[in-house]
């Protein structure tokens, strides 16, 4: 009833300090710093803590060898990736199937599918976290502002949002690679314009959420100002949702780079990409079946790494879990 | 000498959820504070008492009527001296489980006032965090830990210790004690009437609990409806009660005792919708003893008591 | 049997030695030790404690209504009228409950369904259990509504919960509880959501009511002002055990047990000008942490070494009281 209304009363009052973060206010460089040397502690803490779960170690160390893998291309691998070998390819001109010469068989022009995979590793972990990292941060950024500051300024960008997810994520890709010219940072940009916005929405609803709890209030009763509110009281609550959709949201970006890749806006061939090897070899799945299968195995693999490794970090941080495990 | 808080004719409209009508939470209210004393707010669920708490400290901005704070007034502070002004008034909240940072130690919960206000170094702090623990009852080793590892009682302890962290003169608590356990309402009692002769202070102390309220209060004002109904020392409250919602609330307290023979007016109905307050005086259609003019006329304040702050009601029958 | 009420010829519910655990991931965790009561018919009966004691637990248990897992009833029986209410399947207890043992809660908010008429949820009681066409039970709803004090029933019907406020919610819900004339009512708090002054109102309804109907009535409380203009009998319970049982008049007159007595004076009570209260130091033990002997040692003024690692079994002191203390003369 009568308390409803807080809310909107912080809202009104606490508008005014965003032109005070954006051109350098002196408490907020004392409060970062604070709040990177408490975090500091913390941080021992929650490696401590995530190190004691197996499950979330094994999807690091998934992430790890991706990784490793990516960056050691050419060592790890026996080939070129762009090289179509001769005996690549059936006398009908089919892909073969995994053998000696080609750990998991060749591609539909006669490419070794093993090294391609691993060149494509470098296009799946560009576009997956850089794209992600951008979507996820400008998400977060808008979420918070709105959910903090309210107000008309709130409502503007939380319309704007229901206007993005309402339009069809595909239809603006594609309007937007083809007046630029597609490259593998220009799908990144692309795939992080469409993708902030789910994490725009739950980060306002949580904004909210924990705007409205007690602690804020009492530490608004202590003297504390807006940015320390936001800064020590809100932002750590939010941690969690962030890493919960900075990593999920990484498979759903590999998949949307494989669609965009399928409708030839996406990396372009013959720069390899997951992606772009399964949707080239999807009408011969019943045929060439490793084409789709290993490709398949390297995003599931992939994005549940980094789905293990962000629940055991949520786990980690929250310090309820203390002394659980 | 003047009384350390004076609030005089406070008034908080919301909006209300639909619309077209203000809700009233908090009506014209006077209330005097002085050094040294507790106050006592009592009313039920909804009477606006704890808006007026957070009013005064401008937890919620208030709409109408002044605040004076040692002599300032508060309702015209910038922010920057509103800020230097909650050094000098604390809070203390109803949920012990809600107004803690459940990602802050409670180290760092207590020395957050310390250090929003820029008092002394890192090692300083620290001493006087420890020293805090100790005042209020907590284990040293309590520092380290994290809200969600102590009970209720222990949480508001907490509560108590940031609180008492800038040293304040007065300390509006909100229904302290109404989430524990008897058992621990009584430690917790104590505590703070401990401290206020402890740290000379002050309390506005508001609770829907008569029977507590009467424990810890000089001075007692009964809220409803978002009007104080009635003000007077407590001991003249509870022996003369004299508006007709005080005396039943005080009757409708259930005794621990089962031979006393029960005189209990049991008033009809609940509390009127506060967007769709009665005509009047807000108590009519509940009063046992309503007039005709109570329908009409809203009541004035009357001093019926026998000297300057006495017994203040608002009452057609006197 | 110690001692009877006078008004009880027989009794309608006996809880003999019930021992209730719960499994949690630190291993088996008692939460009700050893506890027997009855309750006489047409008598209704306090059970005191603070949070976390098992009162909750136990009314839940006469129910059947604990989760299982994580708790389990270890060993121990529950008597309604003669039945042992642990031995009957599901469906025999679904006949029981809501018909012949009705519960309230205390929270009138969240026990209602937000998504249904307060007509609609009153009249399934009837539906469920009397099998009536719905005409019918919508005869006995108002007549229901009416009898529990709601004015205008037939608007009142047609209202969802959030339509009423706090006090007409719990109306409602002993209209639920008491719909069929339930031999036995469990009022877990009834009114410790509720302002004072709906309390009385609450609280007086819930004795004409009991009277009328001549039912049992178990009524779970933390507060010892509403025993004692309530109830006729008191137990008072601690860290999962019965300390103490008396007829009420006998508890507050003389009150044996050092928690009954420290509950007693750490509360204020009006007119009782102290500056500061008396108080029990400490805290109520976790199940997990409840230690040896008698659970109340720590907390104790009186308790020796020796209390510390035996424990005391109630023992009668006259005919209407009984006390599980080593120190009680």
């Amino acid at each position: 009833m009568v308390y409803l209304n807080q809310t909107a009363y912080s809202k009104k009052r606490t508008y005014h300090f965003l032109p005070k973060i954006l051109f350098g206010y002196p408490s907020c460089v004392t409060t970062a710093l604070v709040y990177f040397s408490s975090t500091q502690k913390k941080m021992n803490e929650t490696w401590k803590r995530f190190k004691r779960d197996k499950v979330a170690l094994f999807g690091g160390t998934v992430i790890v060898i991706v990784v490793t893998a990516a960056l050691l291309a050419p060592w790890v691998t026996p080939y070129d990736p762009h090289e179509q070998f001769f005996d690549g390819l059936t006398l009908e001109g089919a892909p073969l199937p995994p053998n000696k010469r080609f750990p998991l068989g060749t591609d539909l022009l006669g490419r070794d599918l093993y090294t391609r995979l691993v060149y494509g590793a470098r296009t799946s972990l560009i576009i997956g976290i850089a794209a992600n990292a951008a979507a996820v941060l400008v998400g977060t950024l808008l979420g918070i502002i709105a959910g903090y500051l309210g107000g008309w300024v709130g409502n503007a960008i939380m319309r704007f949002t229901d206007l993005m997810m309402a339009f069809p994520a595909l239809l603006l890709a594609i309007a937007l690679a083809s007046i630029l010219t597609p490259s593998l940072w220009i799908v990144a940009m692309v795939i992080a314009l469409v993708n902030w916005v789910q994490t725009a929405r739950v980060i306002y609803t949580q904004t909210l959420s924990i705007a409205e709890q007690e602690f804020i209030q009492a530490a608004r009763a202590l003297g504390a100002t807006p940015i320390r509110i936001l800064w020590v009281h809100i932002l750590p609550h939010l941690i969690p949702h962030i890493m919960v959709w900075a990593t999920l949201g990484i498979s759903v970006t590999v998949l949307f780079e494989a669609t965009l890749s399928f409708l030839g806006i996406g990396v372009q061939p013959p720069t390899p990409s997951w992606g772009g090897i399964i949707f080239e070899s999807q009408s011969y799945f019943l045929t060439a079946p490793w084409l789709v299968i290993f490709p398949g195995i390297s995003i599931l693999l992939f994005a549940l790494g980094f789905n293990l490794v962000g629940d055991g970090l949520r786990d980690a941080m929250d310090p309820t879990q203390r002394g659980r495990n | 000498m003047n009384p350390l808080l004076q609030v005089r004719n406070l008034t908080k409209h919301f909006p209300s959820r639909y619309g077209s009508r203000n809700l009233t939470a908090v009506k014209a209210v006077s209330l005097t504070v002085n050094a040294g004393e507790t106050v006592g707010i009592v009313g039920e669920s909804g009477c606006g008492k704890s808006t007026l708490g957070k009013s005064i400290i401008r937890l919620f901005e208030p709409d109408e009527g002044t605040v004076l704070f040692q002599d300032k007034d508060v309702l015209s502070l910038e922010k920057r001296a509103l800020r230097e002004m909650r050094r000098e008034i604390q809070m203390i909240f109803q949920d012990p489980y809600g107004s803690l940072d459940s990602r802050m130690t409670i180290g760092a919960i207590v020395e957050e006032p310390l250090v929003i206000h820029g008092i002394g170094d890192r090692a300083t702090r620290y001493k006087k965090m420890l020293r805090l623990l100790e005042i209020t009852g907590l284990e040293q080793d309590a520092a380290n830990r994290y809200p969600h590892e102590f009970s209720g009682g222990q949480r508001q302890r907490i509560c108590i210790a940031r609180a008492l962290a800038l040293r304040p003169k007065m300390i509006i608590a909100d229904e302290p004690v109404s989430a524990l356990d008897v058992s621990i309402q009584s430690q917790i009692l104590n505590l703070l009437v401990d401290l206020k002769e402890k740290f000379d202070l002050s309390y506005i102390f508001i609770s829907h609990d008569l029977a507590v309220v009467e424990h810890v209060s000089d001075h007692v004002a009964v809220m409803y409806l978002g009007g104080i109904v009635e003000t007077a020392p407590t001991k003249d409250l509870f022996t003369r009660p004299c508006h007709p919602y005080t005396e039943a609330l005080i009757k409708a307290i259930p005794q621990p005792d089962p031979l006393r023979t029960r005189e209990r007016i049991v008033l009809q109905g609940e509390i009127p919708d506060p967007e769709n307050p009665p005509s009047g005086c807000a108590f009519h259609p509940r009063c046992p003893k309503v007039m005709d003019i109570c329908k009409t006329a809203t009541p004035e304040e009357k001093n019926i008591g026998v000297n300057e702050t006495g017994h203040l009601i608002r009452c057609h029958l006197y | 049997m110690q001692f009877t009420h006078p008004s009880s010829s027989h009794s309608i519910l006996h809880v003999d030695s019930l021992h209730i655990s719960f499994s949690t991931n630190e291993g088996r965790i008692d939460v009700v030790e050893d506890i027997s009561f009855f309750i006489g018919s047409g008598e209704i009966v306090g059970l005191v404690g603070e949070s976390g004691c098992g009162k909750s637990v136990t009314a839940m248990a006469i129910m059947r209504l604990n989760p299982s897992p994580p708790s389990s009833v270890e060993y121990g029986r529950i008597f309604f009228k003669g039945n042992d209410i642990l031995s009957l399947d599901e469906g025999s207890m679904r006949h029981i409950r809501g018909n012949r043992i009705g519960m309230i809660f205390q929270e009138p908010m969240t026990s209602l369904n937000p998504t249904f008429t307060i007509g609609y949820q009153v009249g399934e009681v009837f539906r469920c259990h009397l099998g009536i066409s719905q005409n019918e039970a919508n005869n006995k709803t108002v007549e229901m509504l009416d009898l529990v004090g709601i004015g205008g029933a037939q608007r009142r019907m047609e209202q969802y919960p959030h339509e009423l406020s706090g006090g007409l919610r719990q109306r409602v819900m002993i209209a639920i509880a008491l719909a069929c004339r339930p031999e036995l009512l469990i009022a877990d708090e009834p009114t410790t959501a509720l302002d004072v002054t709906v309390q009385a109102q609450i609280l007086d309804l819930l004795r004409t009511l009991q009277s009328e109907m001549n039912m049992s009535v178990l009524l779970i409380s933390h507060d010892l002002g509403i025993v004692a203009e309530t109830c006729d009998r008191v137990f008072v319970m601690y860290a999962g055990r019965i300390v103490e049982k008396a007829s009420v008049v006998e508890l507050f007159r003389n009150p044996l047990h050092p928690y009954t007595t420290g509950l007693m004076s750490s509360s204020p009570r009006l007119g009782q000008s102290k500056k500061l209260l008396p108080m029990i130091p400490g805290m109520v033990p976790s199940p997990s942490q409840r230690g040896t002997g008698c659970y109340f040692t720590d907390r104790c003024s009186k308790a020796s070494e020796y209390c510390r690692h035996k424990t005391p079994t109630l023992e009668a002191v006259g005919d209407k009281h009984q006390v599980a203390c080593w120190n009680y003369k």
